[in-house]
């Protein structure tokens, strides 16, 4: 086998025989981005024999909506092309204070407001499944990265499936924690109430690991959590039989029928060969809980992309003659058509005290609603199971955000595994934990991931092409 | 002008003097070069995070509790978003729906009017922004402008009053007071001419008798007391004046013109817009515990009002007195530790109110504090009392010298040979020379006009240059002229 | 109630965003098609808002003074900068 596919932990445990070295890994690596060209790194940027610990000798990719230190970070946009950040996000020096190795910067959709990777303007990325197929987005560069054996792990932000969304159409892990468990000082963001930031790799286990290494409270970032860790996956003993909650009408509502029978089968052979419970729940607020995130996002980004004004770094529009001039111009030069769309519908929302009330916080209403929902839902159910995306990567009327977004809006813990090949193509299935439980979503996952065993399985077919 | 009635109220931002900013660790220090004190937080670099400085919250808490606001339990912070180049996230981080302190109020001093209590709408905390400074005269005229965000972050409160106030000068006096109380707290060093201490006022008129409001105007650039009264004279007449002759006032920002003692209109489209609040994302709230409030409540100072009934109780001072004697923490201070090693405190608060404030005043009227150690009060004071000098000497010549070069004034007595002559010996002579020159002016004084004694007296003090003890020589003529 | 081409011409002034008018046409769309979505679904909600979702409160950091950035890297990024500051043109519109 070769070094550039493996997972993380197989590297690691690679690394432990002695069969390779961390420089043989990262190598290995980089001459698969070279070999392979999905368009999935906007710059590369290793650096030397990284130290020891958890994650030694580990290529990791990471969204280059996350700063690093002396490495250009545009975030996916031309405002913020050159910006080169005088100082780098937590996580950063989490990963390399665990010996992993940051090997490049990979394409979002701008400013990640996307989940369409069409919209990528820099550059093309490739679903590595088929060539000319979108990888799903907004973290697309990341999820073709990990699936194109180009880095076994990968981190990006999530605020409404950015990873599970590409994850899915690419055939990887896509992980989101609870609201504040992974810092977000130093990810560039544009609506912060909803962004978790997310994980990506080949396997459950090497999530798990990567969360070990990057969980934990940041006096930088004010909300994120205090206290023990919980055990991620070495909890032993693993209950036969989670309660499982499906709201198989609300699901063929929204996914195609492909979806929709590929996660049907999956929660039936769930139910007989796990002895997972399955219990039917309401999840009609889906469609509102989709337009509620939305109308979030864009109020927080027309807020939060403010700052790109061109005068502190960043793009700048040339001679302006005043102060206004500048600015409109800076932002109408530097910002793509999808970004000022979501900026002038979130004006439009907060513009005014009539549209504040009407939408802004009637979206607040809803957040509120579906928060609470899904919180009545712990009473009967331990997780809830839902397909990633409503279809594999591809057209469609749903929003490609329809079963990923909720989470976001409550704050709570995700997991997308591959499930299987709908027309040639991956499509993932997602697990949901109460906040705070990312032990028991984790733990399920592993379980769920093995007796789906995608890459081996007549269904999945699970190796690319 | 008599048919008319000004409503005034003022909306006042204080730099709390904390040691880091608001969100960061960046130093607060004032007249740093520019823009060294800045990091990726308070530039608002893309992926920066606030991390809320623990002394704002609580230095808000006490400015509120020292107002007589209620504190809320529950509260958060806003992102009130408009541009401009001295903001760098292009929102500042403000409290619009839910202010850490509403509902204050504060009484001000009104000589013999009494006390005026002015309403306290609400106290609330938020970041400072950078500095523009313009290339060119005024912003009117510059070609460009250059920004150092050194001050940006620092955090700030606004002080936001009901329409209470009446008159130019009552809003000289609130300001005043509200400066002394936050300086007795010590959570602002309330500087206006560093700008640590700002006030915007918003005015109009109405008839007199009237209780609807008129049409109001914002006035800013006021960076002095003297300004705020000045500003807000002429804003009356020019009011008063417009709807005199049956105009109506437009609804306006304008800027006061120190120079010229005039407001003009601004136009200012930018900061015209509806701010789009709504609750920052990245600060959690805040859910204060009646306890902790209580604990903020304990550790303020002895304020200004109760202070001052203090010292009317306890020192026996008049009204008058200890009302200029509290009027600041500065002088307050100083009277006290003086009356610690002095204890006469009505002698004590006479030289302060008289001698002391006199030199004070002619300084800046930034310069609160007092630039003498009590010690050389209670040492001067001492001087008198021994005999050592004169009350005039030490007000004409020892402490002028005291405020010059802060000398002790048992050296300024010695350098200036000023010690009174109370060696009964040396005067001898002197007194008999002076009666003797003085053969009419004895007959007087012993024909029974005791009056004539102050001239002998001070032909004695002319004849030792001021050194003569009054007192002893007056003794000694007495016993003299007995014989 | 529908958002005109104007409308979005002003949101843009607001947020200093030169539109043109073919893009304020497709805005007015976009703008038309969302809210027409969020009136159907969220009109009528009487839940409380929902403000923070972070359970966190009081989270505070000790008034401590730390080192910050050299000037030159705090300048590093500007596009303009004169006498150690970031250079803008004029602020006032004529
Ligand atoms: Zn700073």
């Amino acid at each position: 086998m070769t070094i550039a596919g493996m997972s993380v932990v197989e590297i690691l445990e690679g690394q432990q025989r002695g069969e390779f070295t961390p420089e043989e890994v990262l190598r290995a690596h980089l001459d698969r981005i070279e070999a392979e060209d999905v368009g999935a790194f906007l710059r590369l940027c290793p650096k030397g024999s990284p130290g020891k610990g958890l994650l030694q000798g580990v290529p990791v990719a990471l969204g280059d909506e996350v700063c690093t230190e002396g490495v250009e970070t545009t975030a996916g946009s031309r405002i913020l092309s050159g910006f080169v950040p005088p100082y780098q996000a937590t996580l950063v020096g989490k990963l390399e204070g665990a010996g992993a190795a940051v090997v490049g910067k990979t394409n979002l959709t701008e400013f990640g407001l996307s989940f369409a990777m069409e919209d990528a303007l820099f550059q093309r990325t490739q679903n590595p499944w088929r060539s000319g197929t979108t990888p799903g987005g907004a973290a697309g560069g990341a999820a073709a990265a990990v699936a194109a054996g180009q880095a076994p792990a990968a981190v990006a932000s999530d605020t409404g499936g950015d990873v599970r969304i590409p994850a899915s159409f690419c055939g990887v892990v896509g992980f989101t924690p609870t609201y504040g468990r992974i810092s977000r000082y130093g990810v560039i963001q544009h609506a912060p109430s909803l962004t978790q930031v997310g994980l990506l790799a080949q396997k459950v286990r090497d999530i798990a690991l990567l969360l070990k290494v990057l969980a934990g409270e940041d006096p930088q970032d004010a909300t994120t959590l205090p206290g023990e860790l919980p055990d991620f996956l070495e909890k032993p003993g693993e209950p036969g039989s989670w309660r499982i909650g499906i709201a198989p009408e609300a699901y063929r509502s929204c996914a195609g029928g492909d979806v929709y029978q590929a996660t049907e089968e999956l929660w039936q052979r769930a139910a007989e060969e796990l002895g997972w419970q399955l219990v039917e729940v309401d999840m009609s607020w889906l469609d509102l809980a989709q337009v509620a995130r939305r109308l979030i996002a864009a109020a927080e980004s027309s807020s939060s992309l403010g700052r790109y004004d061109g005068v502190r770094y960043g793009y700048r529009a040339k001679d302006a003659q005043d102060m206004r001039e500048l600015f409109s111009r800076t932002r109408a030069e530097g910002f793509g058509e999808g970004v000022k769309g979501e900026m002038l519908l979130g004006t439009y929302i907060l513009g005014d005290q009539a549209h504040y009330e009407a939408y802004y916080l009637q979206a607040l209403r809803a957040r509120n609603l579906v928060y609470k929902s899904i919180k009545d839902l712990w009473q009967q159910v331990d997780l809830i199971l839902t397909p990633t995306t409503p279809r594999p990567a591809g057209e469609g009327e749903t929003p490609l955000e329809i079963f990923t977004g909720p989470s976001n809006l409550g704050g709570l813990p995700a997991i997308s595994l591959p499930c299987r090949l709908v027309g040639g193509l991956p499509v993932g299935v997602q697990l949901i934990a109460p906040a705070g439980e990312e032990g028991r979503l984790l733990r399920a996952a592993h379980v769920l991931e093995k007796m789906i065993d995608f890459a081996s399985s007549r269904n999945g077919g699970g190796q690319r092409a | 002008m008599h048919d008319f009635e000004a409503v005034i109220g003022l909306e006042i931002h204080v730099e709390l003097s904390t040691a880091s900013k608001i969100f960061c660790s960046c130093p607060t220090t004032f007249g740093a070069e520019v823009n060294t004190q800045c990091c990726p937080v308070c530039l608002g670099l893309p992926g920066s995070l606030p991390a809320m400085n623990r002394k704002a919250v609580e230095y808000t808490v006490k400015t509120g509790l020292a107002l007589n606001c209620r504190i809320a339990q529950h509260t958060w912070f806003d992102r009130k978003n408009y541009f401009y180049p001295d903001l760098p996230k292009a929102y500042q981080v403000s409290q619009q729906d839910a202010p850490l302190c509403t509902g204050g109020c504060l009484e001000i001093p009104m000589g013999e009017k009494g006390t005026k209590k002015v309403g306290i709408n609400r106290v609330h905390l938020e970041e400072e922004v950078g500095k523009s400074l313009h290339a060119g005269e005024t912003i009117i005229d510059a070609v460009y402008s250059l920004l150092d965000y050194n001050r940006a972050g620092i955090p700030l409160i606004e002080i936001v009053t009901e329409p209470d106030i009446r008159s130019a000068e009552e809003a000289q006096v609130f300001l005043e007071s509200l400066r002394n109380i936050v300086r007795y707290i010590e959570v602002s060093d309330c500087k206006m001419q560093e700008g640590s201490l700002r006030c915007d006022a918003n005015i109009s008129l109405r008839p007199k008798g009237s209780t609807v409001f008129g049409t109001k105007t914002e006035i800013k650039n006021l960076n002095s007391f003297r300004a705020v009264r000045r500003a807000l004279e002429y804003e009356i007449k020019r009011q008063a004046g417009v709807l005199k002759d049956g105009l109506a006032v437009e609804a306006e920002t304008r800027h006061w013109d120190e120079q010229k003692g005039i407001t003009i209109a601004m136009r200012s489209k930018e900061h015209a817009s509806y701010y789009r609040c709504f609750a920052d994302p990245n600060l959690v709230p805040l859910d204060l515990a009646a306890e902790w409030i209580g604990q903020m409540e304990a550790e303020l100072p002895e304020l200004p009002g109760a202070r001052r009934q203090r010292f009317i109780d306890g020192y026996g001072l008049p009204e008058y007195d200890a009302q200029v004697l509290t009027s600041s923490k500065e002088m307050a201070d100083f009277f006290e530790e003086v009356v610690k090693g002095y204890n006469d405190p009505k002698t004590v608060s006479n030289w302060i109110m008289t001698d002391i404030l006199r030199h004070v005043k002619d300084q800046d009227e930034e310069t609160e504090g007092i630039p003498l150690a009590p010690a050389s009060l209670v040492e001067l004071l001492q001087l008198i009392e021994q005999g050592t000098i004169n009350r005039n000497q030490a007000k004409e010549i020892v402490l002028p010298e005291m405020f010059e070069d802060g000398k002790s004034p048992r050296q300024i007595v010695k350098e200036k040979g000023l010690e009174q002559i109370s060696d009964t010996s040396q005067l001898e002579g002197v007194i008999a020379s002076v009666l003797e020159a003085n053969p009419d002016v004895v007959q007087d004084y012993l024909g029974g006009r005791e009056k004539v004694m102050g001239f002998l007296v001070g032909q004695v003090l002319k004849e030792t240059k001021g050194k003569a003890n009054p007192r002893l020589v007056n003794e000694m003529i007495r016993e003299k002229l007995k014989q | 109630m529908s958002v005109t081409k104007q409308e979005i011409k002003r949101l843009g002034e607001m947020i200093y965003l030169d539109l043109t008018d073919g893009e304020s046409v497709r805005f007015a769309d976009l703008l038309n098609l969302v809210l027409k979505k969020a009136d159907d679904l969220l009109s009528g909600l009487k839940d409380k808002p929902l403000r923070h979702i972070s359970q966190l409160r009081n989270r505070m950091r000790e008034d401590g003074v730390g080192i910050p950035l050299p000037k030159e890297k705090v300048l590093a990024n500007a596009a303009e900068t004169q006498d150690g500051c970031f250079r803008v043109p004029r602020i006032l519109e004529d």
